[in-house]
């Protein structure tokens, strides 16, 4: 089966798989030994020990492959700071959806949301948001991100 | 096959492209280099179409950039104006005033010629020879999927 896996540091990348793999060979085939898989959105790890299509992982799954439990985000908008706790598996656009709420969030109208978008913090990049927070981690597990005015393109 | 076209398809068979192909944002159709035609999902809007063909010219790819024109697969002939997007960015974007051969985006070889300047101004959309062509299908398919993207113009009884 073919396995699209993100993790730290580079885009998703797809992978060939064998559905008998145990979730701990997976890892190991990707070039992350000993690291946890996780299925998107998920809020815990795979069994190690599970063949993948036992574990839930299906054709053209996204998975994200990393050693952190846990990710603690951070997201700014103009002078505040919104941080939430979250697993590495979890999409960007979740995170846009939560820092953008009324409840968890910075309370866009449906208009701003949809001008706006993510871009790591201290960077020009603004990522495609179904990737995942892993892929944006420090060595802390830490992952910090603006909320940014997508621009329209006029002028020299 | 050069060297270009073999980056070109190298890139499509690869997971950007491809998980773009999973979420139904864009898929590729027929390659005749240094023309690809790629496919890009339009949001639901009353009269318009559920996607955007695009012709691609790709030559020296990626270390040139590309350039795209809506494309009418049915015809395999551009576009009529009158039938390209329209709507808030999309009508800049999407400009047959400004050129009917190419979008008006900072990572098209044709709109960044003319704006030299868009490199400084909008360095998050500023072409990366390292990266593939979805960096340009993201403007895109975030344009035809907008709040402010309208569908196409109305059309004459």
């Amino acid at each position: 089966m073919e396995v699209f896996v993100h993790r730290r540091g580079v885009d998703v990348e797809l992978h060939e798989a064998e559905t008998d793999l145990t979730v701990a060979a997976f890892a190991d085939a990707v070039g992350l030994p000993g690291e946890d898989v996780w299925l998107e959105d998920a809020d815990a790890p795979l069994d190690v020990e599970a063949g993948l299509a036992a574990a839930g992982i299906t054709e053209r799954a996204n998975v994200h492959v990393g050693r952190c439990k846990k990710v603690q985000v951070s997201v700014r908008f103009e002078a505040s700071t919104k941080d939430y706790d979250v697993h590495p598996a979890t999409t960007l656009r979740h995170i846009y959806d939560k820092a953008t709420s009324k409840k968890d969030g910075f309370d866009f109208s449906a208009h701003d949301k949809g001008q706006y978008t993510l871009q790591v913090r201290g960077t020009t990049e603004q990522p495609d948001l179904s990737r995942h927070v892993g892929v944006f981690v420090n060595d802390q597990c830490e992952a910090a991100f603006d909320l940014v005015l997508q621009k329209r393109f006029q002028g020299a | 096959m050069g060297p270009d076209e073999r980056s070109f398809r190298t890139h499509i068979d690869a997971g950007p492209f491809q998980a773009g192909v999973q979420r139904g944002d864009w898929h590729c159709g027929p390659i005749e280099w240094p023309y690809a035609i790629i496919t890009v999902r339009a949001a639901s809007r009353s009269g318009g179409p559920e996607a955007f063909a695009l012709q691609f010219e790709l030559d020296q790819y990626p270390q040139q950039l590309p350039t795209a024109r809506p494309w009418d697969p049915k015809k395999n002939q551009p576009l009529a104006p009158d039938l390209w997007p329209v709507g808030e960015q999309a009508s800049g974007v999407f400009n047959p005033n400004w050129n009917q051969g190419a979008l008006y985006i900072p990572c098209d070889r044709v709109a960044i010629h003319e704006h030299p300047g868009w490199n400084n101004d909008y360095p998050s959309y500023r072409w990366d020879p390292a990266r593939d062509i979805t960096q340009y299908l993201r403007v895109v398919r975030d344009v035809l999927n907008g709040p402010g993207y309208a569908g196409v113009r109305p059309q004459a009884a």
